[in-house]
């Protein structure tokens, strides 16, 4: 362990026991976070994502799962935490954002009140000095009359408002880290664009770092500074954001930047796939995970590729495949720009 | 109808000052009627043959709702549907027919499939019902399965042994085995994994070629909208502010809104300036409307004339319609020779926008 970062995950492994197997949702996860810093997590359903920061937060309890390897916050481990180390952290330094705000605030009590509960849980203060507490924090994330709205139940919010709460409430005891798991996706693109500029605001104020889980490129390139690409359990690419939208290493990372529609660019007649289905976290395969699915696969993938084969020139850039970096750079570009090449054969 | 002029071609489907409006009910006992949600408020436009219309708009602009009021499932306040020049009686005998013409593919491809019968069975009802005779349906059915990229072998599997994006092509073989003239999308992609997302958006395009069908494309991703649309319609609030072809939208959005929209889409590209927030609040509640034009109270652009006239639609050169006193993109000449479009709501008012009124 070392105190070097805020936070640090070593080798972090999270399965589930069900009827059906072992689900190997997360599968040997590392990585780190300095504080300050905005780092995405992009991955499709499946990929571990989810079930990557509901670790981190201490939420996965579930009888069924099993945890390994560790997540060092500020020197502290938390795997393995007492539940009472857990409740210093969660929600006070380490606070969190879910996609759905409607479940995440509980309807039958006044925005402001749940705002309030939450620093009291953290802090000694007076009811009333935490109900004024609230109503700024509800100003300052873009709430107008705040103190009106304060009184206001859940269902008398829209989306863009509830998520609104939902940051206020993030930010009420100071986080030192932020983890938003997909917090814009059930929003419209103009609300989508005001809650992004103002989490981003707010982080950059304070100092918090943001751990933003995504699908959406557009989001990686607008907010964050450096991203890890998961999929099926595992990190398949980590680098900072310009590194992996200039010189994106893992073929799966070039099949989504592939294969979404762009704005900024002259319209295709057909978009680049990518093969096949997601996998399933049950029994994953022994080889390399992306190779049913991949058209560049060759006899190495039988063997899982560690994330180690760094890129010339790019301390942060490593990737989970065995290609070359000069085959990659040639295969990578598919009529014109970066895709991943359609496999002949392909059955559904 | 004046709509068939301003198209050239004849149209499979004319929809002109269509409304639809949810009462809202109070009381206890006797429920009083206090207020109506104007989901569709006022709106026309055609599709023509073998074409893709996307309409977009954010959540609660009533795109949804015509959708379905198109398909038949709600009937419309007021307002006329012609199909192939024909009036569409809604509720009546035609429906039936116009059901078989029109099908639709839904957003939740587990939701819209019935979990208790094999997907043999589920795509062999639309044969069923088009007469096709029981011995054939099964030879049918596999050939649809295998059109829209699934094994014919699965004929006999339940909809939960799919993944979501099998699924949906389920839905989509359900859709073609009445042999429509024109599917309604509602979101159909929306639901599905980033890289499933491509794959049936492909499956879609080429189903169009092949089977010569008209899509209505309901979505609010404007990249994928794009990608899929010959033209398209933009929607605040019930009403429609901008129809143009697809590639003029996207250089030169004449309508502030639409211009809004546009730039707050995230683009995956580090260089992107990041541009600053693009318009402020949400939208108004479609209880009450603003007057005149009902994206004022966000516009920046906005002046007196906004807040009291609904503006009309206003066709400008290049087959490109909107809804604005203030243009965007538009140039002296341009607004000129623009002329009123009939498309435009009945509400509307006389004034044209006129050259330099800003900037």
């Amino acid at each position: 362990m070392s105190g070097e970062h805020l936070l640090e995950v070593e080798d972090l492994r999270v399965s589930f026991a069900t009827e059906d197997g072992v689900v190997r949702a997360v599968d040997g996860v590392s990585f780190y976070l300095d504080a300050g810093e905005a780092l995405a997590v992009v991955g499709e359903s499946g990929s571990g994502k989810s079930a990557m920061s509901m670790t981190l937060m201490g939420l996965t309890r579930d009888t069924n799962a099993t945890f390994n390897g560790q997540v060092y916050f500020e020197g502290t481990e938390l795997i393995g935490a007492s539940e009472s180390t857990l409740r210093h952290i969660r929600g006070a330094k380490i606070a969190m954002i879910f996609q759905d705000p409607m479940s995440a605030l509980n309807p039958v009590y006044r925005v402001g009140e749940q705002i309030a509960e939450q620093i009291r849980a953290h802090e000694r203060i007076s009811r009333r000095r935490a109900g004024e507490r609230a109503i700024e924090l509800m100003t300052r994330v873009g709430i107008p009359q705040a103190a009106e709205r304060a009184r206001a139940y859940p269902h008398e919010f829209s989306g863009g408002m509830r998520q609104r709460v939902m940051i206020a409430m993030a930010f009420s005891c100071s986080p030192r880290v932020l983890i938003a798991d997909e917090p814009t996706t059930a929003l419209d693109v103009t609300v989508q664009a005001q809650i992004l500029g103002e989490m981003r605001e707010l982080c950059e104020e304070s100092g918090v770092a943001l751990i933003l889980v995504t699908h959406d490129f557009g989001i990686v390139a607008s907010v964050a500074e450096r991203a890890l690409v998961m999929y099926a359990g595992q990190i398949v690419e980590q680098a900072t954001v310009e590194e992996l939208f200039e010189d994106p290493q893992h073929p799966y990372t070039w099949g989504l930047l592939g294969s979404v529609p762009r704005l900024d660019r002259p319209r295709s007649e057909r978009l680049p796939t990518i093969g096949g289905s997601t996998p399933s976290l049950l029994n994953p395969v022994r080889s390399c995970r992306f190779a049913p699915r991949c058209p560049h696969a060759f006899g190495r993938c039988e063997e899982v590729p560690p994330l180690a084969f760094e890129v010339p020139g790019q301390h942060e850039h490593r990737d989970r495949c065995w290609l070359s970096v000069d085959d990659k750079r040639a295969l990578r570009v598919v009529d014109g720009s970066i895709g991943l090449a359609a496999a002949s054969g392909q059955s559904f | 109808m004046d709509t068939e002029e301003l198209s050239g071609s004849p149209s499979l489907l004319e929809v002109s000052h269509l409304r639809h409006y949810f009462p809202v009910k109070r009381g206890v006992l006797i429920d009083r009627i206090v207020a109506h949600v104007q989901a569709v408020d006022d709106v026309s436009f055609v599709i023509p043959e073998r074409e893709t219309l996307g309409l977009v708009g954010e959540s609660g602009c009533g795109k949804s709702t015509l959708a379905r009021v198109l398909l038949g499932l709600l009937s419309p306040t007021a307002g006329t549907v012609r199909f192939r020049g024909e009036d569409v009686r809604f509720g009546g005998r035609n429906a039936q027919v116009l059901r078989r013409e029109i099908q639709m593919v839904f957003q939740d491809p587990q939701g819209s499939l019935n979990p208790r019968k094999r997907v043999g069975q589920i795509v062999a009802t639309g044969l069923r019902l088009r007469g096709v005779p029981r011995k054939e349906r099964e030879s049918r059915v596999r050939i649809l399965l295998s059109e829209v990229g699934l094994n014919p072998e699965h004929i006999n599997r339940f909809p939960h042994e799919f993944s979501g994006g099998q699924r949906q092509r389920v839905g989509v073989a359900r859709a073609l085995a009445v042999q429509p003239s024109l599917i309604v999308l509602d979101e159909p992609v929306s639901a599905l994994d980033v890289s499933i997302r491509a794959q049936v958006i492909n499956l879609l395009s080429d189903l169009q070629r092949e089977f010569e069908i008209a899509y209505l494309f309901v979505a609010h991703d404007l990249a994928v909208v794009r990608h899929v649309s010959d033209r398209i319609a933009v929607m605040y609030l019930g009403k429609l502010v901008e129809i143009s072809p697809s590639e003029e939208l996207y250089f030169k959005p004449v309508h502030p809104y639409t211009a809004t929209l546009l730039a707050a889409v995230p683009i995956p590209d580090v260089h992107q300036e990041r541009k600053p927030i693009a318009v402020k609040g949400e939208p108004p509640s479609p209880l009450k409307p603003p007057p005149g034009c009902r994206f004022h109270p966000r516009c920046s652009r906005a002046t007196q004339l906004c807040r009291e006239v609904e503006p009309p639609l206003v066709a400008y050169p290049g087959d490109h319609l909107a809804a604005c006193h203030h243009p965007l993109n538009v140039d002296e000449g341009e607004v000129t020779r623009a002329l009123r479009s009939p498309l435009s709501p009945l509400s509307a008012g006389e004034t044209m926008p006129e050259v330099g009124t800003q900037e």
